[in-house]
């Protein structure tokens, strides 16, 4: 069952957007297929707070016993908050990916690009193949 | 056999040069071009950390004042000391139909080569069930042999690790020709005690090329072994070889 309150990439993010203070605060993480295919994820690396990125810039690395896969943003705007338990605890990915395992917040640039993202039934058609 | 799988045997090199390629191979590969195949060794003898180790784990000073190098790779796993290997690297699609659409079908298809080429030379190998998580944060890789990883007779012989990113994969392994990898220990900042065990679980757990075959391997033995793998490679994915030389 692949969540509709948040938009997804083929790359296997996930984008969840909230209203804080008049902003768009988009909360970004991986979904439950990307963090079983990794499996144990030892190490995530995420960026500065305050820094900005375009979509699709790469932002962090998510490093499993395996493998290291890029972590890409699916919006454009500036990051204000990184999980800091996911750093401490990088199972969390693995034990809770679309909930207490997100990996950074960001404040939305162009809010227009979730549309060009995946919605749930899109993504659910990816992962089906 | 509708594609064609680019091969570089590359000899020799340094470490950085050795990694500054991989990392070429990567940024420059695009998701549905044929894949892309070089395999080297090292001189001098380089320790590599993984991706996201932090290098003040090792004594860098040592590593230098041994003419050694130190290099950071851009795949995840931990702490190698590159000597007496032969090395690959392969750069292709995933998901895709060649490597499969998983990580564990990318590790298995290419795995299928790697037990092809050690069948050739007689030795029977298998792939390990997998690691844990507590020994994947130690900081010596060949300490332990992880899921996909190649054994035989219960020893690891060749340690990869992947890099993914945009539909692409760069996956690079070591295939232990003799035993100076064990040197690693030197380097580490450990307690007696802890080095010893170090030692001792790195002579126990690993074996190498010239173990196996009962010989030593010169530089030139595994040169000629390189374009054995290289056709093992590509007889594994069903591609037809094509021999580029050198790099560059």
């Amino acid at each position: 069952m692949v969540p509709d309150d948040r938009k997804y990439t083929d790359e296997h993010e996930w984008v969840r957007v909230d209203e804080e203070d008049g902003e768009q605060i988009g909360t970004v993480g991986v979904t439950d297929f990307a963090a079983s295919e990794l499996g144990d994820v030892v190490f995530v690396e995420l960026p500065e707070v305050g820094s900005e990125f375009s979509q699709k810039d790469p932002v962090g690395t998510i490093e499993s016993v395996k493998a290291v896969a890029d972590l890409f943003l699916p919006v454009s705007g500036e990051v204000v908050e990184v999980n800091q338990a996911v750093v401490d605890r990088p199972e969390l990915v693995n034990t809770d990916p679309m909930d207490e395992g997100w990996l950074v917040k960001v404040k939305l640039a162009e809010p227009e690009e979730l549309d060009v993202l995946l919605d749930a039934a899109a993504y659910a058609q990816l992962l089906e193949g | 056999m509708s594609g064609v799988l680019r091969i570089y045997l590359d000899g020799v090199c340094s470490g950085p040069v050795n990694m500054a390629r991989d990392r070429e191979l990567l940024r420059s590969h695009r998701a549905g071009e044929d894949p892309v195949l070089r395999i080297y060794q090292w001189d001098p003898p380089c320790v590599t950390l993984g991706y996201n180790q932090d290098p003040q784990s090792f004594a860098g000073d040592e590593v230098a004042a041994a003419g050694y190098d130190l290099v950071q790779r851009p795949t995840g796993g931990r702490a190698i000391l590159h000597a007496e290997e032969l090395t690959y690297a392969v750069v292709g699609t995933s998901p895709g139909p060649l490597f499969g659409d998983t990580l564990h079908e990318s590790y298995m298809t290419i795995n299928r080569a790697l037990l092809a080429f050690l069948s050739q030379l007689g030795i029977t190998a298998e792939v390990s069930a997998g690691e844990s998580r507590a020994e994947a944060r130690g900081l010596v890789c060949f300490h332990s042999a992880g899921r996909h990883e190649i054994r035989t007779a219960g020893r690891k012989l060749i340690g990869s690790a992947q890099r993914r990113q945009r539909g692409v994969f760069l996956q690079h392994g070591s295939i232990l020709a003799g035993g100076r990898h064990r040197e690693l220990v030197r380097f580490l900042d450990l307690d007696p005690t802890a080095r010893a065990k170090e030692e001792a679980d790195l002579a126990c757990g690993t074996t190498d090329l010239a173990a196996q075959l009962g010989r030593p391997l010169t530089a030139d033995d595994l040169a000629a072994m390189g374009e054995d793998l290289a056709r093992a490679f590509a007889a594994a994915l069903g591609l037809r070889p094509e021999f580029m030389g050198a790099w560059g």
